[in-house]
Parts: C-alpha cells; structure tokens; sequence
C-alpha cells in the first residue's frame, strides 16, 4: 500500500495490541542489512579516500563497543562487557588495520568489498580449526564484521541498540535478537508487519513495558516517512500523520495510563495473598541481568526463570564454563532470599542465533532444539550444568530442563547432571549435593504424564506458551493462524490441572512461568486450580500481586470449576473477562 | 655479545589447559604493545606475527604445543625473555582445584 503525502492525510491503520502503552513520536524503519556487498574498480588517486573510509568505519565500530560496554558495565554485566573488551581488542589487531589497508591499495577496489573478501579468507581459516574452543572465537569475529560492515553502508543498517533518537519502530518483523538491544530510554514502540502475539519478541516488549502493535499494515515508509505516529498499544491502532486533535486526545489519554500505572505501582508493599490467606509464589522471569534490579524495585520472590540462552544470543556462541558461572554467581548473590531457577539452554525455533545455519529443518519447533539439541552436544550441555552446579554453592538454584517430551529424556539428562557432580567432586570444588532438578511441562506428553515425570524430579514448571503451540498445532508466529492460538482452550485448562494434581499428590511444586501467569484475567482460575506458584515479568509482578490480594481462594475456586466445565475458549474467556471486571472495579 | 639488530630465536612449550585461547592470546598482544621489534610464532608450519591477537588465535595451538618464537630489533633480548617468563607461568592461569 502506497501512502502518498496528501497534505497532510491522517491515516488510522488497525493491529493486534501485544504491549499496552501509548506512544508519540517520530517513525523509524528498521531493516536487516543486504548480504550482497557491490564491487568496483576505484581508480588510484581515489585509493586514500576509500582506506580512510575504512578507518572511519573501524573508529565508529570502536566507539559503538565502548557505549555498549560502559552501558553494559553500568547495568552490571561485566561479563558481557568484558566480551565486548576482546571485540575491541580484535578492532587493533594488525590484521583489521594495516594488513586490510594494504589489501585496499593492492586490490584496487571498494572498501567494503575488499573488508568482505579479506574477511572471507580468515572466516575459512577460522573454520578449519578443529578445536571447537577455538573455533567458536568465529563468532567474535563474525560479530565485528558485520559491524564495521554496517558502518561503511551506513544508509543500510543499523541495530536497534545503535538507535539515538527517541522512535517509534518499524519493521516488517523483529527477531528476539535485535528486541535485546533495544533501550527503552529511546525506543518509545514497536510495529511489525508480521508477528504473533507471544512470540519471544513480544515477550521481550512485555518485559520491558515497550508499547507494540503487531499485524499492522503500514505503508512503505522508504516511499514517505512521516513526521509523527501514535501507536496505542492498549487498544492496537496505529495513526500515521495524526491530527493535532488527535495528538492532544492521546496526550490525554497517555495521562490518564500514568496514573494508572503509578497506582498499581504503589501497591508495592502487599504480599501476594488473598484475602482468605492464600499465599502464593511470585517470581520473575528474566533473561538479562539488568532485570534482577527491577526485581527488586518491584519485589518479586525470587527468579522463576532464567531464560539462559540469552547469555548464548549476546555473543552468538556458548559462553565458556567460567563465564557462565559468573553469572550465575551473580544471580545468586543478588537474589538472596529466595531460590532461583536457571532453565538450561533453550535454542532453536524462533531463537535460532547462529548456531542452526547449516542444520535446516523443516520443522524447526518439533525438531532439534532445547533438552534435545543439549543431549545431543553433550559437552556444551555438561558445561553448563557444571557452571550452575558451582554456583549452587554460593545460594539457592534449580536446575530446570526445557521441553521435556517423557521421563527417558529426563533421566538421561540427570545422568549428566550425576556426571557432572561426580567430575566437581572429584576436584574438590563445592557445590549443592542436592541441587532441586524440574522439568518444564510444554509438550502435551509431558503433560499428560506428569505423574511418571514428577517421581523423578523434584518440581514442575508449565510453560503456557508452547504448551498452547503443541497442543493446538498452531504456530504461534502465524498470523493468519493466531485466532486459533488460546490459552483459554479446555484442553490447556485441563492439562494445567492435571499436572497441579500430580504436584500435589507428590507434595513438589507446579509453578506456571508462560505469559497466562502475567494476564490478571487468569490469575484467578490459575490459583482456583490449585497453582501455587506463577513467574511472570518483572513488570507484570505489581499488577499480579494486586489481583492476588483482591481474589478469595473459596471465589477462585469457583471460577475454576465453571471454567472446567466449558466447552470452548470463548465461554471460558467470558467467565475470566466478568470475574476481572468484578475485580477491576475495586482497583 | 652481538649488539643492535638481534635476531632471537627460541622455543617455548604451551601449558595452558586450553592453548592459547583469547586470555592468553590477548595477554602476548598487550605485552607486545609498545615493542619495537619484530615477533614471530611458528607451529605448525605456520609463522604468524605475534602483535596480531587474530593471527595467533587462528593458530589454535593447543596445550603441549611447542612454539618456536622468534623476535628481532633492538630491544628483542628483553622481549624473549619476557615471552619465555609468560609461556613458563602458563599465562596466570592456576588450575581450578579447590574453590
């Protein structure tokens, strides 16, 4: 669709709201960068010119690292900083300076096509080395490539992190990756053109309150870029070119949000009970480390769930043994009161990272990803267990297996766990004997045999969003699809409550970490069903604790046991809709 | 005592656990920072330039892996040294027994 400047048109186009919050401000377009890079002859009296492109574009890079590190040093990442440190180092090395300006003079050609070869040949060198420790420094290198690339076309990329002025971005789809980079001091929204509800993007803006519009079908903005848009995430509307009209009625309306907002925010201090004395569990779900400060701002028992493959897609690789248990070190010791619980590598489906280039598959979300791909790299596997093992010695962790399918895989995967204590012990390096073991209930066979699983391992987590996935056999980054994707379905609510019995006959926990655990509408039935724990993210643990201290468990119940009994999503949504309502009334 | 332009060639074996992976790797670099000679590593079959952290990644010479360094100009008598001493103290790196 072609929107011409029509003197000042205003455009109202219609999405899915995945991230309430109202947004004004000016629209940026936000594309991946082209892989092919042009080639000419330069004629020599233009060579100077083209080398110190190259120096430009190397001092550019430099200084984007060293905003990052300081950025990331300051949000307490010194891991990721220090990666970031060997990425400047990599920057100095004779091989990017005086070695690739020779290679412009003698080649004669354009900057970036001469970086790309020069590059090419030691990605092959790179590659021919058999040791994988070795190897994986690719990823680094790869890394500052694309980079220095990005710089010296500078019209063609740019990453959401290298953002300065404060936009409202646009793109025809966004991975988890570049979601990472964004700082939400200058991305105000998001609108794809694609993208489903809960996929991990969506989870990302969720997480960190960022107003986003999926399924929006926005002119091409390469044709015109206009001045002003408003994204209103609450309701999922987007308006190119809004009237002056219209901009005061959403300033007022972003008004009246902030106060609502501020007085959720200042029920800080209510335990998450209901009035009858019902105590339930909120924990956090975080990926980045930055997230444990918000944990604490806004009082969460602990962390749920630490999505670890975040630390893999921060520096495209599988951090070395010494570097992960920094950060779980770091965990530990920042969340002192309560356990905190590390979910082991889930990568594949919509997180691939680098890691997947030469496997295809055709089915991605029902091939090798997560428990399955960490049994097959058994070293990678062991590492990690091992990093989390020698953290447990300095506080409270749990080991938690993701996208477990039946008991066989379980135990394999504890085998590896016994290997691994084995291997510490026999090094005198401490760390706890006991280590609590969980598996994640996402696949309806885990689900429906939750009672073989839970004898083997010491507590359940059910992850909604995938659960919904597999067992409705809807993908859930298929628009066109995602009408039928419904946490709501009977079958979800029933699978929820037979894992939950289980727990309780076993008397081990059965906590609920997907996005249902964060939608006030079905906290409710979760706590009527008998859930006695639910991680959600951080920005969601005020609202969650606030519905919890409004509910009485006897009410709860009820709810839960006229939702068993309906037939179809809608009749169940129905009930949750009336029951917050009811509840919505008293805020 | 030859004096001036020295051409040192020695050769040193790798003990670290894991080669000369980045830490290391990035620890000859920063050594070799405001070094006015020439270094060298050969293995392998392979010399590369000792000031380019890259080069001796791409290297990935392993533990036990001889090295044969080889530095020259004026102040490639102190760099050896220095280089030997390095290699020899396995680069800082004590092995991770009991934490």
């Amino acid at each position: 669709m072609l929107y011409k400047n029509q003197g000042g048109g205003e455009l109202c186009l219609k999405g899915y709201p995945i991230c309430p919050g109202i947004a004004i401000g000016r629209p940026f377009f936000f594309t991946v960068a082209e892989e092919n890079v042009p080639e000419f002859s330069v004629p020599h009296d233009q060579i100077d010119r083209e080398v110190d492109r190259y120096y430009i574009a190397l001092k550019d890079s430099r200084q984007d690292l060293l905003f990052l590190q300081n950025r990331l040093q300051k949000e307490g990442g010194s891991e990721a900083a220090d990666i970031l440190g060997a990425h400047l180092e990599i920057m100095r090395d004779p091989l990017m300076t005086v070695e690739m300006e020779e290679a412009i003079r003698l080649r004669g050609k354009n900057t970036e096509y001469v970086f790309k070869s020069v590059i090419g040949e030691y990605e092959k060198k790179f590659k021919r080395i058999p040791d994988a420790l070795f190897r994986e420094r690719l990823k680094d290198f790869q890394d500052i490539s694309r980079r220095v690339i990005g710089h010296l076309r500078k019209h063609e990329r740019c990453t959401l992190g290298q953002l300065t002025m404060r936009s409202v971005v646009f793109a025809l789809e966004l991975s988890p990756s570049d979601t990472a980079e964004a700082n939400t001091d200058v991305i105000e929204a998001f609108v794809t053109r694609s993208g489903s509800e809960t996929s991990h993007v969506a989870i990302m803006a969720r997480a960190k309150g960022i107003p986003f519009v999926s399924n929006v079908d926005f002119p091409d903005l390469t044709v015109f870029m206009p001045p002003k848009v408003i994204v209103d995430g609450c309701n999922g509307q987007v308006i190119i070119n809004p009237t002056k009209e219209t901009v005061k009625y959403f300033r007022d309306e972003q008004k009246q949000l902030q106060i609502k907002v501020k007085g959720l925010q200042e029920t800080g201090n209510i335990v998450a009970e209901t009035i009858d004395g019902c105590k339930t569990r909120l924990s956090a779900n975080i990926e980045r480390f930055a997230e444990l400060d918000s944990l604490h701002e806004y009082g969460g028992d602990g962390v749920g769930l630490f999505r670890s493959e975040y630390l893999y897609l921060a520096c495209d690789s599988f951090p070395p043994e010494d570097e992960q248990f920094l950060v779980y070190r770091s965990i530990v010791e920042k969340v002192e009161d309560y356990p905190s619980v590390i979910r082991t590598f889930d990568i594949g489906g919509d997180k691939l990272g680098n890691f997947h280039m030469n496997r295809y598959e055709k089915n991605p979300y029902l091939g090798c990803r997560a428990i399955r791909l960490m049994l097959k790299e058994k070293p990678i596997f062991k590492t990690q267990i091992r990093a989390i093992l020698r953290a447990s010695a300095f506080g409270e962790l749990r080991i938690l297996f993701p996208m477990i399918s039946g008991v066989s895989e379980l135990r394999e995967a504890k085998e590896i766990v016994e290997e691994a204590k084995e291997e510490l012990l026999q090094s005198g390096i401490p760390f706890a004997r006991n280590i609590p073991i969980g598996c994640m209930i996402e696949i309806p066979s885990a689900a429906i045999t939750a009672d073989i699983l839970i004898k083997e391992c010491d507590f359940l987590s059910i992850g909604t969003n995938d659960l919904v996935q597999y067992s409705l056999a809807v993908d859930r980054d298929n628009s066109s699809m995602s009408y039928l994707y419904t946490p709501a379905h009977p079958s979800i609510i029933r699978m929820i409550k037979m894992v939950v019995n289980e727990g309780v006959k076993a008397e081990k926990s059965v906590s609920v970490c997907g996005e249902i655990a964060g939608d006030p509408r079905f906290t409710p039935l979760l706590l009527g069903l008998g859930v006695n724990e639910l991680s959600v993210s951080p920005g969601s643990i005020r609202k969650i604790r606030k519905v919890i201290s409004l509910l009485s468990i006897k009410e709860a119940k009820k709810i839960a046991v006229a939702v068993l009994k309906c037939e179809t999503p809608i009749e169940v949504e129905e009930i949750l809709e009336r029951a917050y309502q009811k509840i919505h009334g008293t805020f | 005592m030859i004096t001036g332009e020295q051409d040192i060639i020695r050769t040193v074996q790798v003990k670290n656990e894991h080669g000369l992976h980045t830490r290391p790797a990035t620890m000859i670099v920063r050594l070799l920072q405001d070094v006015k000679s020439e270094v060298f590593f050969s293995y392998n079959n392979e010399t590369i330039n000792a000031k380019s952290v890259l080069s001796i990644l791409i290297l990935a010479a392993p533990k036990h892996a001889c090295i044969t360094i080889n530095t020259k100009g004026e102040d490639a008598e102190e760099v050896m040294s220095q280089l030997v001493e390095i290699f020899e103290n396995s680069f800082g790196e004590v092995r991770a027994s009991v934490v």
